[in-house]
Formats: C-alpha cells, structure tokens, sequence
C-alpha cells in the first residue's frame, strides 16, 4: 500500500521523459490524461492516512524516505491544484510548434519532482528533489530561446545551486550533531549532541535557512528574480512564484519546525536577524515593484515582497502567525497565479508589456481584467479576500510576539507594503477600467483570449475571494498542522 | 457554520449586494427594466430597515446576528440606538437618491456599473452601520470605499480621474491606518467587540502610549472617511466632480460611517481622557473655521458645499471632543448636551447635504456647469427649485424652527456651559480659550451664514450676467415630477424636525443614548430662551456683516465689460493638497524609499560583479603566461563543451561558492566559540 506514495511522483517524471519520442499521440491529450490520473493519485494518498516508506537507506542519515503528513497534504493539494489549472491555460498560451514538445516534457518532469519535494520525509529527501526541481525548471525558464533567456536561466542556476549549496553545507556539518533530519513535529535536534555548540548549530540553521530562502526571494539573495521573470513565458511564472516558491516555503516550515524546531530557535539572534531580513525584503520588494514600469518584473518584485511575509510568520514561530503565513501561502499561491495568468493573456492580446499600455483593456478584454482587479485586491488585502485574512493574522502575530520591537515593526511594514501593493496595482486596472471620456467606444473590438485561458482564471479568482469568505475549512487544517507544533 | 441570534439582520445588508448583481445582469438585456429594479432594490431596502427598527424596538433587548467560521469567527452585527437611526438614515437617502437617479443619468454611458457600485455601496454602509465588532466595521468600510469609488470615478474626466486617484489614496491609507490601529486595539484590549471596548477599558492599567497610538491611526482611517481637517482633502475634489446623486451620499451617508468610527474612538475608547477631548476639540475647531472660510471663497456651487460639509464635520468632531470633557465636569451633569449635539448635528447634516446636493444635480442637469457665475440666476421664476434650496439653506445655517438650530444650539450650549460653571480658578489660560473658541464658534456660524447667502442670492436672486434667458427658457420643465416630489419631501422635512425639538429631535438623539455613552441625563433645555436664539442672530449679524463687506465687495468684480462676476480669491499656496500630500506621495518619499531599494539592492549584484570580474582577470592574467598552450579549459577536456558545459560550470561553480562560504563561516564561529 505504501508503494503509492511513489506513484504521483514517477508517473509525471516517466510521461515526461517518454514525452517527445511519441509519435502519433495528441499532445494536449497526452498531458491531460497524465495530470487527470496524477490529480486522482494525488486525491488518493492525501486520503489514506498517514503512511511512509523508506526507499533506500544508505546510513541512518542518508535514505529516500517519502511520507505523508498534513503538511504534505496542504503543499501536495495546493501544487498539485494550481499546476493542474494552469495546465489548460498553457494548451492556450504556449503556440502549438515544434517546440512545445520540449516544454510539456519539463513541464511534467517538474510536476513530478515538486509532488516529490512535498511528499519528503527527510530533510536529504527534500535536497534531492529540491535541486532536482531548478534542474527540471531551467528549460522552462528559457524556453524563448534567445539570448536574454538564456542570461537569465544561467543567473536562476547560480542563485539557486548557491542556496542549494548553503543548505548542502549546512547539513554536511549539522550531521555531526548525529541529526537524522528525519521530519519530526517540534524538531530532532538532540540537546545533549548540541549542548556546548548552540552558536554553531543556530549558525548552520541560519544558513541552511538562507540557502533554502534564495527560492523564496529573500533579502539579499533575490536579485535574480527581476532577470528572470520577464523572460518566463507567463504560464511557467505563474507556477514559480504560485508553487515552486512555496516548495522554499515548505522547505523551509520543515527545517525550522520540523528539524531544528521552535523551541531552539526562538529568542535567538537567528530569529532577530530573519526577522530583521524579511522585513526588509518586504520593503524593498513592494518599493522595487512600485518603481518598476515593466508589467511581469512589476508582478515579480511583488511576489518578492509576499513571499517574505509568509518567512515572517515562519519565523515570528507563533500558531497566530503560522496561521497567518499558511494562509498566505494559499492566497499568493492563487493570487500570484491568477495575476501572472492575467498579465500573460493581456500580454498576448495586445503585445504590448509596460503597465501603462493597458488603458481600456478592461471593455476588450472584460472577464480578464475582472479577475486581475480580483487578484489585485485580494494581494493588496481587501476585505473579503483571503489576502485580508491572512495578512489579519500575520500582523497579529507579528503584534503579540516576544520581539515587540520587531513585530510591530512587521507588522507595520506588512501595512506599508500593502499601501505600495495598492499603489502599483491599482492604477494598472483603474486605468483598464476607467480609460478616461474621450475613450473612442466605437471602435472598442472584443478581444478575450480563448476559453482555456479565461476559465482557469475564472476558478482562481473565485477560490481567491471564496477562501477569504469561507476560510473555516483551510484554518481548521492549519490549526492541526500546529496542535502537532506548539 | 453556527448561527447565533437574528438572520433579519443580514437582509438590509446583503439584499443591496445580492441586488446590484442581479440589476448588472438585467441592466445587460434591458435598461428600463434594470432602473426599475434598482429602485424596487433601494425601496425595499428602505423597507426592510423600517420594518426592521419598528418591529425591534418592540420586542426585547436590541436583535444582535453573528456567526462563526465565516471570515475568521468576528462577523457580528447588531441593531440598537444609533446603529438603527443610521441605518434607516442611510436606506432613505439612497431611496431618495435612486429615485432621481434615473432622470439624471439619462445621457450618462456606463450607467450598469453605477447602479452595480452604488448597491454595493449601500450594502457595505448598511454593514458598517450595523457592525457590533470592529473587525466587522473594517470588511464593511473597505466594501463601502471601493465600491464607491466607481460612483466617484463615473464620468471620467480628466478632472475627475485626478479627483478619483485623490479619493482612493485617502481610501487606502486610510483603510489601512485604521487596520492597523484595530490591531492594536486587538493585541493591546484583547478584543475587537465594540460593546467590549468600554469594560476592556476600564480593566486595563497597561501603558496608554500604545493606545493613543492606536488612537491617532483610527482617528486618520475614520477622520479621513469623515472628511476631518486636515484630510478633508477628497470631498472638494470628489464633490464636484462625481454625479450629483453619488455626492449626496458621499456627503450625507459616507461620511457619517467615519463619525460612526470616530465615537468608538472618542466616546468608547477615551471615554472620559479629557486630553483625547482637547484634540478632537481642536480638530473640530479648526475644521470647522477652515472649511467655512473656503466655503466662502469658493465659486462652485458643489465645491463650496462641499467645503460646508468640512465645516459641518468640524461642528461634530467639536462636540465628540465636548462629550470627552464634559462626561467628567460636574458630575456629567451636561454630559447628554454633547451627546445630543454631536448626534443631532450627524442627523441634520445627512439631511440638509441630501437635499442641497440633489439640488445641485437639478441646476448640473439643466446649465451643465457648477460655476456660479455660469449658473447664476438659475433659481429665477422656478419657485418650487428656490423654495427647497430656501429650506435647506435656512436649516444649515441654524435658523429657529429649522432643525438644524437644534443641533447648532445643544454644541453652542455646551462651550457656553462649561465656561460658565467651570472652576477656572488659578487656569485662566483654560477659561481664555474656551471663550476663543466660543466666539470661533459664532463667527463660523457667521461664515454659514455668509456662504450660503451667498449661494441662495447668486442662485435664485440675481440674474445671469450672461444669459438669462437661457436660464428662464427652462422654467416650468427643468425638472421631472419624481425629482420635484424627491425634493419637495426632503425640504418639508427640515422644518418639521425642526418646529418642536420635543417632538422628534430629541426622541432622536435619545436614541444614541446607549451607543454613546450618556452618563447622565437630567436636562431640559428651552430652546426658545433669548440666550441661545441670542447667540443665533449674533451669527446672522456677522454673517450680513461678512457678506456685504466681503463677499460683495472683496471676492465680486466688474470684468471688462462692466459685469458683476464671483471670483476665488484663495491663495492656491494655501492648497494642501498640491502643496503637501501630493508631492510627498508622488516625490519625496518613493525617492527616499526608492533610493534605499535602490542601494540595498545592488549590494549582492555588486560584489558579485567584483568577483566575477576579479576572476575574470586572475584568469587573463594566468593565460597571459601560458599563452603558447591551446586554450583548452578542463570541462572542455572532458568533453563538455558549450551551452552544457556552461551548465556544468555554473552548477558547480555556486555550489563550490557556498560550500566555501559556509566553511569560512563555520570556522568564525568556531573561533569565536574558542576566543569568545
């Protein structure tokens, strides 16, 4: 039965390496049918309960362990639901050439790794198939194929393989304190191994957290995000900043919770300085975003700026402010998508790319535009969205830490950057909106992109404001996630 | 999801929101059958509310609705005093509004997205109004800013796009200066419930600093809703520019969700923090002066109502401050003249901004200007128009039997109480300036009196300098029967409130007894003794005094050819929109952030980039010397060449570099541990 647990990760990855030697078969056809049964495997080993299995077993230290616990189901079911959306909307924005063999191939081999990094047992298991992820993921970066692509996949691989590293060398020496780095809620770290040496284990924790961070934009280590974005087609961004983002994020809920775990950290300078540095990030992800005029750098930045308010409540290490961070994780993964998804289709419509080239897209392009507001008021935090409500707990959490100075200041920043989020948001689709009165209506021509591309839109859009309206179900899973931790 | 107390609560709130989806949707097949069903919406609304206040009244306790595992367990409304006086307010001004809505959009495009928005609106101002937990208030009052947004935003001229931009940046900073002081209610007090407030209060002997913090950023989210000087600054830039139905509400209604807040803050929250007073006394102050003297000098008939409306917010944010003062002079004993003042001033102001505003959307829909100098004379020959203007002007100005003299008389009165029984002994810098801010107080009153004179005289007096006969040709058809019954009902009803304030006024106030906080009520003021009508006609006479010798004579000159015409004559570097808030928005301080970005940003890009340059010429140099040998790289001796060797390099390379890193940190630390 445990057996399962290998199946979502290998089919993806098989399809995927079988992909361009079919001949004869319909592509389109070919992935839905694999993500379909993949989504249904998935379904089936969130519900069987909590089951493991231990692949290889070199030393105690070094195994493939794959398990399942509610974590991995909240990571499992929000990767795998966003990427099954985004699917369709790929059918209609990636153009049907000889190419696009090449990019469902990694497309699929990425989906396979990803479920994988969420199923990890351990944090080697993870490593695995987290370097396995900015592989797989490197092709879809440049798949435009040119040379600023290509400069800006080249930059990802150093970013990514010198945080990958951090976090290898980190494990390299935590392996002396006789850690089996096998997820354990509230941590593994043995306190008589450490005893003498805490200064040395919280340094490896600072830096296998900075090394797991450089995916999760943190500050300093995200200058390669603005290279990189604007050259991803919008789909593949859509997924990075939606998921693979979040597979950091995850990583890094289980190395501070699961491995070093709360208790260690908390109080520590470790703390302070994370904390100091995702507010930090904030700022200058939301300032970067305002000042940027480019439309997908601008989307970028942003998803700097939010990602860093969900390692804020990671690292604020409250069940308020976990709260606040997981449901953030659902409402950038869903809100980031459907903006990337939207910016990618009022791209493709209109070829145009600055954020002030859309002025009465909103009577073209309707149903679009609407979902982008959605998005845009749902990642400022407007009520009734989820990005209000987590947003709501994080500053909460923020507020009644046991840092008081530097929570009110997260907190504080958290409202700033909203402010900037609203200020480089808003004008995009106020001026799609409200194109001015000498709009010329009459030759206003209906210009929607294709039904695979708005309906995805549509579902993400909804979840957006559904989850905000109806969040009893997401909290009360976040709330057993940590009864386990606290 | 559990449901605790009475679901009849929702149906004023979330029938408009179901409502405008449902008129969006008609709007796209029939127009007429869409106006009619937004009516039926605004009518229905107002029923409801009506149906909903009597049968409550009745019955016993105040009906409360809450609900749990919907938008994080603090969805709680409740309808009692104020909350049902202010729901049923705002249900009647957008049936009356809805009502002359459709004559005046008849030319308007885009007409579906108002009526959307403007239900909107009214759903997210009946939640605000009705919400018994501050987290409530906030989802209410940010659906109510966006949604009226669109309302403000509807013609989408060059003008109003800039008035629109200024009106949702106050949304928005404000929205979240106030998020963020319910925070820290919420973290300080432990809760958020608005009954709880009070007790919480009383319990906490924590540090006030935070609080006063959290107290300043309330005062800016609900202040700038309530148009408070100084962040007024939306309401003469969205005023003239949006429809004339929408700046009805916008004056009577919107503005009135931000005094809601401000009595949480005031009267709940520093009950009785006479310091808390001073400052609201001061605000209100000065709002109240600036916006009259603005008033005064404005030539558009919106603008300066506009303005009046600063004005008349000053009034109640003083009176807000007068009950924190009051509630611990002489044993509260005038505490319940503040209240009623504050409460009373709320009412009329909604009331009278109705009407003069709807007023203004006659004259806009006839002369399609609001200059007074362009729509002079307009009243002329059309009794019925001059007559409602007449009524509205008479009241806003506190003329007897108007119900507006109430209200100005119970706020005038508490300034006159309190420096007459106060104990001023060894404080006379206390006593000194609370006479200043009585005679500020008659001279505002004096400024009203002036402006609206002003209006009424250029309006329905003069003649058109330009054209009369223009504005005669629309005698007898410048407005439909509805609009002319809209009005006509609206204008009766200021007299009426106002004949005997026993009849309904103070029944009214009694009202917000609970919400407010009265402490003691013991009181029954004549209204028709000499001293406050005395204090009355010392306003009318500073007001005939300032309208001949100011208006007439200063802001009135003769253009070349001999015509009499208004002329605004403020300085415009007294204006701080353009002067303070735009450019620290726009320049200042997204240069200051902008360059902070900017240097932390390129810290990682800048060393890397003297690495690799560093690299790069190690490496030139190294070759320099072996120059005979074939440049042949060890990658390229393995047989990785190209795109794929470039990948190699990189891969190992960056894991090379933190391996590296982290050795070199390892070992600091370990060398602190030794040395440390």
């Amino acid at each position: 039965m445990n057996i399962l647990l290998v199946l979502p990760i290998l089919l993806p990855i098989l399809a995927g390496a079988i992909l361009p030697k079919l001949k004869g078969v319909n592509l389109k056809t070919f992935v839905t049918a694999v993500m379909a049964i993949n989504t249904a495997l998935v379904v089936l080993i969130v519900s069987l309960g909590d089951i493991s299995i231990r692949l290889l077993s070199i030393t105690p230290q070094l195994s493939l362990f794959l398990q399942v616990d509610n974590l991995s189901r909240f990571f499992i079911l929000l990767a795998a639901g966003l990427w099954l959306l985004v699917t369709f909307y790929t059918f209609g924005y990636i153009k049907a050439d000889d190419r696009q063999a090449g990019f469902y191939r990694y497309y699929l081999l990425s989906y396979g790794v990803i479920i994988g990094a969420t199923l990890s047992g351990n944090l080697v298991t993870l490593y695995l198939f987290y370097e396995f992820m900015t592989l797989f993921t490197y092709p879809l970066v440049t798949y435009n194929g040119d040379k600023a692509a290509i400069k800006a996949g080249n930059k990802v691989l150093v970013y990514s393989f010198f945080g990958a590293g951090l976090t290898l060398a980190a494990m390299f020496f935590a392996a002396r304190f006789g850690m089996t780095f096998d997820f354990v809620a509230g941590g593994t770290l043995d306190m008589a191994a450490v005893a003498g040496s805490e200064s040395l284990a919280l340094f490896l924790f600072f830096v296998a957290f900075i090394g797991f961070g450089v995916k999760a934009y943190i500050f300093p280590l995200f200058d390669w995000v603005p290279s990189a974005y604007p050259e991803v087609p919008s789909p593949a961004a859509a997924l990075f900043s939606g998921v693979v983002s979040k597979v950091a994020i995850l990583a890094i809920l289980r190395l501070t919770l699961y491995v070093f775990g709360a208790d260690f950290i908390m109080g520590t300078w470790v703390q302070n300085v994370l904390l100091v540095l995702t507010i930090t990030t904030v700022f200058l992800g939301s300032m970067s975003a305002f000042r940027e005029k480019l439309f997908k750098r601008r989307l970028a930045y942003s998803s700097v700026s939010q990602l860093s308010y969900i390692m804020f409540g990671i690292v604020l290490l409250s069940p308020v402010a976990l709260l606040g961070s997981m449901l953030h994780v659902v409402a950038h993964g869903v809100i980031k998508v459907v903006l990337f998804l939207a910016a990618g289709a009022m791209i493709q419509q209109t070829g145009k790319t600055m954020v002030d080239d859309f002025k009465g897209a909103g009577k073209s392009m309707p149903i679009t535009l609407w979902c982008f507001t959605l998005g845009s008021i749902a990642l400022i935090g407007i009520p009734p969205t989820l990005g209000f409500l987590s947003k709501w707990y994080l500053a909460v959490g923020g507020l009644a830490t046991t840092a008081p100075a530097l929570g009110m200041l997260g907190a504080g920043m958290l409202l700033i950057s909203a402010l900037l989020t609203g200020g480089y948001l808003i004008p995009i689709f106020a001026g799609a909106f409200f194109p001015g009165y000498k709009f010329d209506y009459t030759k206003l021509v209906k210009n929607e992109p294709k039904k695979f591309i708005t309906i995805p839109l549509i579902i993400l859009a909804a979840l957006a404001l559904l989850f905000g309206i109806f969040p009893g179900i997401l909290m009360n899973f976040i709330d057993s996630i940590s009864a386990m931790l606290f | 999801m559990t449901i605790y107390g009475n679901i009849a609560l929702l149906a004023p709130i979330f029938w408009p929101i179901i409502g405008a989806f449902i008129a969006f949707l008609i709007g796209k097949k029939s127009k007429n059958a869409r106006d009619y069903f937004v009516k039926f919406v605004a009518v229905s609304t107002f029923g409801i509310m009506f149906a909903l206040v009597f049968g409550a009244t009745t019955g016993e306790g105040a009906p409360y609705f809450m609900i749990s595992g919907f938008m994080g367990d603090r969805i709680h409304f409740r309808l009692d005093g104020l909350r049902a006086v202010y729901g049923l307010i705002a249900s009647f001004m957008w049936m009356m509004t809805t009502l002359v809505s459709r004559e005046y959009f008849a030319e308007y495009r885009n007409r579906n997205r108002y009526y959307l928005f403007s239900l909107l609106t009214l759903g997210g101002t009946m939640g605000v109004f009705f919400s018994a937990d501050l987290f409530t208030t906030f989802v209410f009052f940010e659906l109510m800013s966006i949604a009226s947004y669109v309302m403000v935003i509807h013609d989408e001229k060059p003008a109003t796009l800039d008035a629109a931009r200024t009106y949702m940046a106050v949304a928005v900073i404000g929205g979240l200066a106030l998020l963020f002081g319910i925070l820290i209610v919420n973290s300080t007090l432990g809760t958020t419930e608005i009954a709880a407030i009070f007790p919480a209060m009383q319990a906490y002997d924590g540090s006030m600093g935070i609080l006063y913090l959290a107290g300043v950023f309330m005062l800016v989210g609900f202040g700038g809703k309530a148009g408070m000087y100084p962040l007024h600054i939306w309401l003469p830039n969205a005023h003239p520019v949006a429809p004339a139905p929408a700046s009805a509400l916008l004056s009577g209604v919107l503005t009135k969700t931000g005094v809601f807040g401000l009595i949480i803050v005031s009267l709940l929250l520093f009950n009785s923090d006479t310091g808390w007073g001073f400052l609201m006394l001061n605000i209100g102050i000065i709002g109240m002066i600036t916006g009259a003297m603005l008033a005064l000098f404005s030539t558009d008939l919106k603008r300066t109502l506009a303005y009046s409306s600063v004005s008349q917010i000053g009034f109640i944010i003083l009176g807000l401050g007068m009950a924190n003062i009051l509630v611990a002079f002489r044993d509260a004993y005038y505490h319940s003249l503040a209240i009623h003042g504050t409460m009373l001033h709320m009412v009329n102001h909604s009331l009278i901004k109705l009407l003069l505003f709807m007023a203004a959307g006659v004259v806009y829909l006839n002369v399609h200007h609001l200059d007074l100098n362009k729509i002079r004379g307009f009243g002329r020959g059309k009794p019925i128009f001059t007559i409602v203007f007449l009524m509205g002007a008479l009241a806003i100005i506190g003329m007897p039997l108007w119900s507006g003299y109430i209200s100005k008389t119970l706020l005038h009165d508490t300034l006159v109480y309190y420096i007459m029984y106060g104990d001023f002994e060894g404080r006379m810098a206390v006593l000194r300036y609370f006479q200043i801010l009585e005679g500020v107080f008659t001279i505002t009153g004096g400024l009203t009196t002036a402006y609206m004179t002003k209006l009424f005289i250029c309006i329905c007096v003069e003649k058109n300098q330009f054209d009369q006969a223009k504005m005669d040709g629309k005698n007898k058809k410048y407005m439909g029967k509805l609009t002319a019954g809209v009005l006509i009902v609206c204008a009766a009803l200021l007299p009426i409130l106002g004949l005997n304030p026993d009849w309904f006024m103070i029944p009214i106030a009694s009202f917000g007894h609970d919400f407010m906080m009265l402490a003691y009520y013991p009181y029954a003021l004549n209204f028709w003794a000499w001293m406050p009508i005395s204090g009355v006609l010392a306003s009318f006479a500073i007001g005939a005094i300032l309208y001949i010798f100011v208006v007439r004579m200063i802001l009135t000159r003769k253009d070349e050819e001999g015509r009499s015409i208004y002329v605004n004559l403020w300085p415009s570097w007294l204006d701080i929109e353009h002067r303070i808030y735009r450019p620290l928005l726009k320049t200042v301080l997204p240069a200051i952030g902008g360059f902070f970005a900017k240097v932390a940003t390129s810290i990682v890009p800048v060393i890397t980039g003297a690495i690799h340059k560093g690299l790069v010429g190690f490496r030139g140099f190294w070759h320099k010397k072996t120059s005979d040998r074939p440049e042949r790289s060890f990658l390229q001796t393995i047989g990785l060449s190209g795109q794929r060797g470039e990948f190699v390099r990189i891969i190992f390379g960056s894991l090379l570099y933190a391996l590296l890193i982290v050795f070199i940190g390892f070992t600091v630390v370990q060398l602190l541990i030794l040395f440390g």
